[in-house]
């Protein structure tokens, strides 16, 4: 028959609902998933698995990236080996002066916030990761920057809240939310209701659409990446990599029509090394194309040369849930008891699955979390408008 | 290759695409034939007249005063050109055999991709020294060298008593033939029999000559394990009965360094899956199929396609296609009116009924029930090779179904089945195969996973632009 | 060294290339896998996930199965099978 009523239904399976499904059960609560198709069938199973540290605006973003990271040390022994968690360090690449000289301004600001960054020379980068060519002039290395499996993160977290005491129900699809009296109180599948004390929001890049079915307008919209796979090689890459290119077109803007486009590298446990990344607004297709597969190549190729010779087996595009400002959306909804968001996590989600799953569990378990989620709440763009 | 514009592209330069190539352009259409292989042809025109083949065999002379043609007519032939996608438009990237990156855009597609051999697999069979039918054939037929003086032949299906002939007519010696069906499994139904009574007789008349150059050759005989170390050194084989399963006693050891293995066909329809193209699944028709109606149209508006995609028929089956699907063409892009060679396209639509009447009784011989595939499957030990790239075992699956990913997307998550550099080529239809045995499920009801560009492996350097060994 | 070359077969012209160093007499229209077998080499690669023992060599003989996979010319993952001999051409196997 299935469930009639929860006290904590989350929806969407991804990394993020299964995080919190874990971090729940580590509190005594036993939530029910609803997944309206697989696990990890969304973002989570279209994403590289970076966990990057340098690539997060500096003041809060980096801030919650930076206990998060931290957490993913304890997650390990929790979760076990096969999640694939590595720390080999990440380097942010830098191309040109102009892009240097942004950098050294960033720099300072996440030291600030208290991630230790060092900025060094591009000899020293091609001595840490010989595989880089010239074009590099500059780098910024964290020893903290790490990598992940997110597909088997997703479902370590699953297995260890299901063997918890946590249900999960998949190819079931949310129809309808039931609200009474400013109060969320349950959903609608296509056959039949479920009660819940507690609906959770983690249905990432569709968010919007499961906040219409309550009513809400919630500007998450999905941001597609593609992504390069390689063929398995022997250890190409000593660390995971990114383009300072679009980090430091924050800084100065100009930057951001003259650069090409931001890349990011990590060598998987398997040996496939994947290659990130464009950034679209394109709806819900999913589908890679030509014009990006190429551009991601040739944005590569002149960086890392040795990888002119690898075969590409594999393509793929995820949809990065967006938010206006870049911060995700996590916490109580005004005017909604009941109903909890926890999406918006833009190419993030990996990374700060750890802290919003415990946050969010921590949130429903107490009424408290262990720092305040007011610059996330959900208002926040109504109140930018006023 | 240039960047290019046509009216027609032809994915495939096998005996499907020259009939249709030929046919475009004596009407007028612009053709470029995108091949992947060295030389066009296909599988079955190998070796070209070099490895002096019989040329009793009206659809080799025909193909080959097809492709020979060619070159003095308009139709622009790239070979070593893969095609690693399409876009709606429509238009093709391409690869080429040096390295370089092309688009090709084209008013009307048909895809000819053919077809690759299909297994089942058993202990050892990763082994240096086994190889599918299809790679002795090419061996032989294409380079003129042998794999070794003595090949050993297995599987199932009509394929293997032609390589084994094959072998023995270039030098080499076959000591046996096994066959996984039973004797009357291989009894045609008397009505194609009568039928095409010469194409059986020809049948025939190659298993006489098999067993008088001292091949044995067995029926209900399976390959249970290859054996060896750094490469093959003997095969173990033994009998099954009437449900499949080894009568225990029967086991007899093939002192061999060479295997010939082949388990049948299965349609190259990644392209086909790409541009959106429906499929079906239909054993008769050799597993999974390119949906096309009569004119050999494809749900995809402007995509046809013709030979084995539609379903593995043979050579014959793939020359009428070809013609077909070139008529069916013309005729929408208005370079032919409705009533022109009415009489001409009617015969050849009844032709391949005919056909398609033989084609269903081919893939019948390497097509076994689903209980019976089920127990041979149920018997392999757990260490059996399945994604040979990804080296995932028979074990993998089995575990990875009982956790609960039963689809072949599920299954490729957990365990990396289907992963690695050959993108599932050669362990699709095994996985396949696995997952109706385990679950129960028929293989009509396990979806096809999608398939995506690139369709190919293909060099970054490539997708850069600069061809990474342009000199 | 057995001669698995078949004697009714029209060759091209022969060329010479080098397998693993070693200087090896061909012919035009050859490939490279069928070569390489000529010269009793079947096992072309260590697999690549290494937990497997055996070695692995040219399987399907048609460009699909990726198996014969050598360094051809410094360029590594040429399929054997797909690729006819040169003269000058450099093979190595077991190459990545």
């Amino acid at each position: 028959m299935g469930p009639q009523t929860a006290d904590v239904l989350i929806v969407g399976a991804g990394v993020i609902g299964a995080s919190i499904a874990f971090h729940l059960t580590r509190l005594g609560i036993k939530p029910l998933l609803v997944e309206k198709s697989d696990p990890a069938a969304g973002s989570s199973g279209a994403c590289d698995g970076l966990v990057f540290l340098q690539s997060k605006k500096p003041g809060l973003h980096l801030k919650l990236a930076l206990e998060s990271r931290k957490r993913f040390d304890s997650l390990v022994d929790q979760l076990g080996s096969r999640i694939e968690f590595k720390n080999p360090g990440g380097l942010c690449l830098i191309e040109s002066e102009s892009e240097l000289a942004a950098m050294q301004l960033f720099v300072a600001e996440q030291r600030t916030s208290g991630l230790d960054v060092e900025l060094i020379d591009g000899d020293e980068a091609r001595r840490r990761e010989p595989c880089l060519s010239r074009k590099v002039i500059a780098a910024t290395f964290s020893a903290l920057d790490s990598q992940v499996n997110p597909y088997a993160l997703t479902f370590a977290f699953l297995r260890a809240a299901e063997s918890a005491g946590a249900r999960i129900l998949t190819g079931v699809e949310v129809k309808g939310i039931e609200v009474a009296s400013s109060k969320a109180t349950g959903i609608f599948t296509e056959n039949r209701r479920i009660g819940a004390s507690v609906v959770v929001n983690a249905a990432g890049a569709l968010a919007a659409e499961v906040g219409r079915l309550a009513g809400l307008e919630i500007p998450v919209t999905p941001r597609r990446g593609q992504i390069l796979v390689t063929a398995a090689v022997p250890p190409l890459l000593r660390h995971c990599l990114i383009s300072a290119q679009y980090v430091a077109a924050k800084f100065k803007p100009e930057l951001a029509a003259a650069g090409g486009m931001g890349f990011s590298l990590e060598q998987a446990d398997s040996g496939n090394i994947l290659i990130g990344s464009t950034r679209e607004f394109v709806g819900f297709d999913r589908r890679t194309t030509f014009d990006g597969i190429r551009t991601i190549a040739s944005r590569i190729a002149p960086v890392i040369p040795a990888l002119k010779n690898v075969p590409v087996i594999r393509t793929f595009g995820g949809l990065r849930p967006y938010t206006p400002d870049g911060l995700p959306i996590l916490g109580k909804v005004a005017g909604l008891e009941g109903f909890i968001m926890a999406a918006g996590h833009e190419g993030d989600g990996i990374a700060l699955s750890a802290i919003t799953g415990e946050l969010i569990a921590d949130l429903i378990a107490t009424g408290r979390t262990q720092f305040p989620l007011d610059a996330f709440r959900l208002e926040r763009f109504l109140e930018g408008a006023a | 290759m240039d960047d290019r514009k046509v009216d027609v592209a032809i994915v495939g330069g096998g005996l499907a695409g020259a009939a249709a190539a030929d046919v475009l352009d004596r009407h007028g259409a612009s053709v470029l034939v995108l091949d992947d292989n060295l030389h066009p042809g296909g599988q079955y025109l190998r070796g070209g007249r070099r490895s002096g083949g019989s040329l009793s065999d009206r659809v080799r002379r025909r193909g080959l005063s097809l492709i020979e043609r060619l070159p003095s007519s308009s139709v622009a032939i790239a070979s070593r050109a893969e095609v690693l996608g399409i876009e709606a438009g429509f238009a093709l990237l391409v690869a080429d055999g040096n390295g370089d990156l092309s688009t090709v855009k084209c008013e009307r597609i048909l895809l000819a991709t053919g077809a690759r051999e299909r297994f089942i697999p058993f202990k050892g069979w990763t082994l240096p020294g086994v190889m599918a039918t299809g790679a002795v054939q090419i061996l032989v037929k294409q380079s003129g060298i042998l794999p070794e003086r003595e090949t050993l032949v297995a599987g199932a299906g009509l394929f293997l008593p032609t390589v084994a002939r094959d072998i023995q007519k270039s030098g080499g010696r076959v000591p046996a033939v096994l066959n996984e069906t039973s004797f009357f499994q291989q009894v045609p139904p008397p009505g194609l029999l009568v039928r095409q009574f010469a194409k059986f007789a020809q049948g025939g008349a190659m298993l006489a000559r098999l067993r008088l150059a001292g091949t044995a050759v067995y029926s209900s005989t399976r390959v249970l394990e290859a054996r060896g170390d750094e490469g093959l050194r003997e095969v173990v084989a033994a009998r099954v009965d009437p449900k499949g399963n080894v009568i225990t006693g029967t086991e007899t050891v093939y002192r061999t360094g060479s295997l010939a293995a082949g388990f049948g066909f299965t349609a190259n329809v990644e392209l086909a899956q790409l541009a959106g193209c429906g499929l079906a699944f239909n054993s008769r028709l050799g597993g999974w199929v390119v949906k096309v109606n009569e004119e050999l149209e494809t749900s995809v508006d402007g995509v046809h396609a013709a030979g084995e995609i539609t379903a593995i028929g043979g050579a014959a089956k793939s020359l009428t296609e070809g013609r077909l699907a070139g008529y069916g063409i013309l005729r929408r892009m208005g370079l032919m009116k409705p009533h022109e060679r009415r009489e001409e396209i009617s015969a050849l639509k009844k032709l391949r009924q005919r056909q398609m009447a033989f084609a269903r009784y081919f893939n019948s011989q390497y097509t076994f029930p689903q209980e019976y595939l089920a127990g041979w499957i149920r018997g392999l030990p757990g260490g059996v090779p399945v994604c040979r790239c990804e080296e995932v075992n028979l074990g993998d699956i089995r575990r990875a179904v009982a956790e609960g990913f039963d689809t072949p997307a599920a299954v490729k998550k957990a365990t990396r089945c289907g992963m690695g550099i050959c993108q599932g080529s050669t362990c699709k239809t095994i996985l396949l195969d696995a997952l109706a045995a385990i679950t129960g499920k028929t293989p009509a009801q396990i979806p096809m996973p999608s398939a995506r560009v690139p369709v190919k492996p293909v060099y970054l350097g490539t997708l850069a632009g600069g061809g990474p060994w342009n000199r | 060294m057995t001669e698995l070359r078949i004697k009714t077969h029209r060759r091209g012209k022969q060329v010479a290339l080098s397998v693993n160093g070693i200087p090896v007499k061909a012919y035009s229209g050859e490939t490279v896998f069928a070569v390489l077998l000529a010269e009793g080499i079947r096992a072309l690669r260590r697999p690549v996930k290494n937990h497997s023992e055996t070695a692995r060599g040219g399987f399907c003989g048609m460009g699909v199965c990726q198996e014969c996979r050598v360094t051809i010319d410094g360029m590594p993952d040429r399929r054997a099978c797909m690729t006819e001999v040169r003269e000058g051409m450099e093979v190595v196997t077991d190459g990545r």
